[in-house]
């Protein structure tokens, strides 16, 4: 196991770095050291930034002793998945199609850890353009768990949820298209934070999905990941999609704790399909929420359970639109000539080297449901699917706060498991439906459960209303404080 | 129970999905700008059809009158002033490119000889 303890969360360490009792150069060259030990096993990370981290915190150290304040992030390390971009190295996707592309700006969150003090300290491995479960789907080798070296960390956002797992950064950043964030933080045994849609800016986020894209923290503690949503959130006139609607201060409610919470649980989520373990770890915590003094509450979905036929209609559609753009002539890969070949020929050319089987297999679904004669059948069913889904939530949530359950119906599985596409895309079942909404979601490790001579996490579901981001964390808390 | 989208009598109703040609798949493939040989092509159809199987249970709803929700919140964009801004400069955009001939982007012809 490569799982290295760290006494400090994050909030912990910005706190003594702000005081002055520790120095952000020591924080980063801890990290780098980790880094350098474990990272040639794990593939956490694509790039490290190590000049580039070393100089900041060097400047931020020098503030502080200046009497400055250089922010509530002062100091904290933070790996950036590799579909984020930075002006610093590249930004690869993890796809041959970017595996020289340096992007000219920083994303709007790069921008916004920075003017909080934060260190950006590399970018992170993922599936492919962020499509896929189990960070396997990586042009740069898979992403390991560093619970069980044998098995998947989770994905999209396998590297970053490694990194933090690892002790290989203070906090990451990861994007949830259908689960990218929170599944595999359930897998690694960390936080996972998906926002509402639209409350953290997608600029300079490469588009998958881009009703469902959101950007989110991964974190060791439930604070870390509401002090980095504090900073991250906010309309950005650079994302249309942004909303205005302000960001309440989270500090007060989340300590709230669970009595009074009024909690939904979905029969749903707690079949037969799920690992035996998974099950009985999640109504252990339901029950500790119950003796905490919530209002455990059952609650009827039986349209979330179409929520992976609607998503893996919308997601490829979505996606097949957003990669038309790697065309191999502005940026990106571009297939070697051939005499007398045409524009046409070299674009497919260049599209099947460049993109993995799993990206293309999106892009071909995708393409499918959108074409003439089959729009109607899939794509728009799909999209008047979406709606009930969403009314669903908001029936739900007349009656409850957060609904509560697993994450995934199975821990972590191992590294070539699962073959079957659909099988990989059943693991997004509890996942994808708060995608659709666009409501907030998170993850929080609770107990560990045995597999196959593996002790591994598993991780704790709970979704809020869209906007609701104050009662999700509350709700978070208290789960961490009962696990 | 209440609210919108019952499933058709309380049950699912999974119908077989059209059948994938040969002919269908290269279309896509073609629309798609990719290209396959042919045993590639034959495992894209199958997992096609294997996804639309699951996919198909969209089809027991009912969703009759309901209104399409391509983004949630029924969002709307938000427009920009129509102000002029600073953009990326020239060089900084042709410097990403993988073919050049200074100030454009080098492709392979666009028309052919027999007029395609």
């Amino acid at each position: 196991m490569n799982r290295i303890e760290l006494h400090d969360d994050l909030t912990d360490r910005t706190r003594k770095i702000r005081a002055g009792d520790m120095r952000a150069v020591d924080g980063v060259e801890e990290f780098i050291a980790n880094i350098e030990r474990e990272n040639p096993t794990l593939n956490a990370y694509h790039e490290v930034f190590t000049e580039n981290a070393l100089q900041r915190a060097n400047e931020i150290d020098r503030r502080i002793a200046a009497g400055e304040d250089p922010g509530v992030l002062a100091g904290a390390t933070i790996a950036i998945k590799d579909n984020i971009c930075t002006r610093a190295g590249h930004t690869t996707c993890s796809s041959r199609m970017l595996e020289n592309y340096r992007s000219p700006f920083d994303a709007t969150v790069i921008e916004r850890i920075e003017s909080a003090g934060g260190i950006v300290l590399g970018k992170t491995n993922l599936d492919e353009f962020a499509m896929g479960s189990s960070s396997e789907h990586c042009a740069w080798g898979p992403v390991l768990n560093p619970v069980d070296n044998t098995r998947v960390p989770g994905g999209s956002s396998g590297g970053s949820a490694v990194a933090v797992t690892a002790g290989l950064a203070d906090a990451a950043l990861g994007s949830d298209t259908g689960g990218s964030i929170r599944q595999p933080a359930a897998f690694c045994g960390c936080v996972g934070f998906k926002p509402t849609y639209g409350r953290i800016s997608r600029w300079g986020l490469v588009a998958f999905g881009s009703s469902l894209d959101q950007i989110g923290p991964i974190t060791r503690s439930v604070r870390d990941s509401a002090l980095i949503y504090s900073v991250l959130a906010g309309v950005d006139p650079r994302d249309s999609t942004s909303t205005d609607i302000p960001v309440e201060p989270t500090e007060e409610v989340i300590e709230h704790g669970a009595n009074g919470l009024r909690v939904g649980v979905a029969r749903e989520h707690l079949t037969s399909r799920n690992h035996p373990g998974v099950s009985a770890e999640t109504e252990r915590m339901i029950e500790l929420l119950r003796d905490a003094g919530a209002q455990i509450i059952p609650i009827d979905l039986p349209l979330t359970s179409l929520g992976i036929s609607t998503y893996y209609v919308i997601a490829p559609a979505e996606a097949s639109s957003n990669l038309a753009r790697y065309d191999g002539i502005r940026y990106g890969y571009r297939a070697e000539c051939t005499p007398g070949e045409s524009l046409q020929e070299m674009y497919a050319r260049t599209r099947s080297e460049g993109f993995g089987e799993e990206v293309k297999r999106r892009i071909m679904l995708g393409t499918y449901v959108l074409s003439a004669g089959y729009y109607d059948a899939y794509y728009k069913r799909a999209l008047q699917v979406r709606r009930l889904i969403k009314e669903e939530f908001d029936r739900a949530f007349q009656e409850c706060d957060v609904l509560a359950g697993p994450t995934s119906p199975t821990p972590a599985f191992r590294i070539g498991e699962k073959q079957d596409p659909l099988s990989m895309y059943l693991n997004d079942v509890y996942t994808v439906n708060a995608n659709i909404a666009g409501i907030c979601a998170i993850s929080v490790p609770t107990g560990k459960i045995e597999d196959d001579g593996s002790l591994l996490p598993v991780g704790f579901h709970l979704q809020s209303q869209a906007f609701d981001e104050s009662t999700l964390f509350r709700a978070a808390i208290a789960v961490e404080k009962l696990s | 129970m209440t609210g919108r989208g019952l499933l058709l009598g309380g049950t699912l109703r999974v119908m077989a999905p059209q059948e994938i040609t040969i002919s269908d798949i290269s279309r896509v493939a073609d629309l798609s700008r990719l290209a396959f040989d042919e045993k590639t092509l034959q495992g894209y159809r199958e997992d096609l059809l294997h996804i639309l199987q699951h996919v198909d249970a969209l089809s027991g709803v009912d969703t009759k009158n309901v209104e399409p929700m391509a983004r949630p919140h029924d969002g709307v964009n938000r427009l920009d002033e129509d102000e002029p801004e600073p953009a990326l400069d020239r060089e900084t955009v042709l410097d990403m490119a993988p073919e050049v001939e200074f100030p454009f982007f080098a492709v392979p012809k666009v028309f052919q000889e027999d007029g395609d």
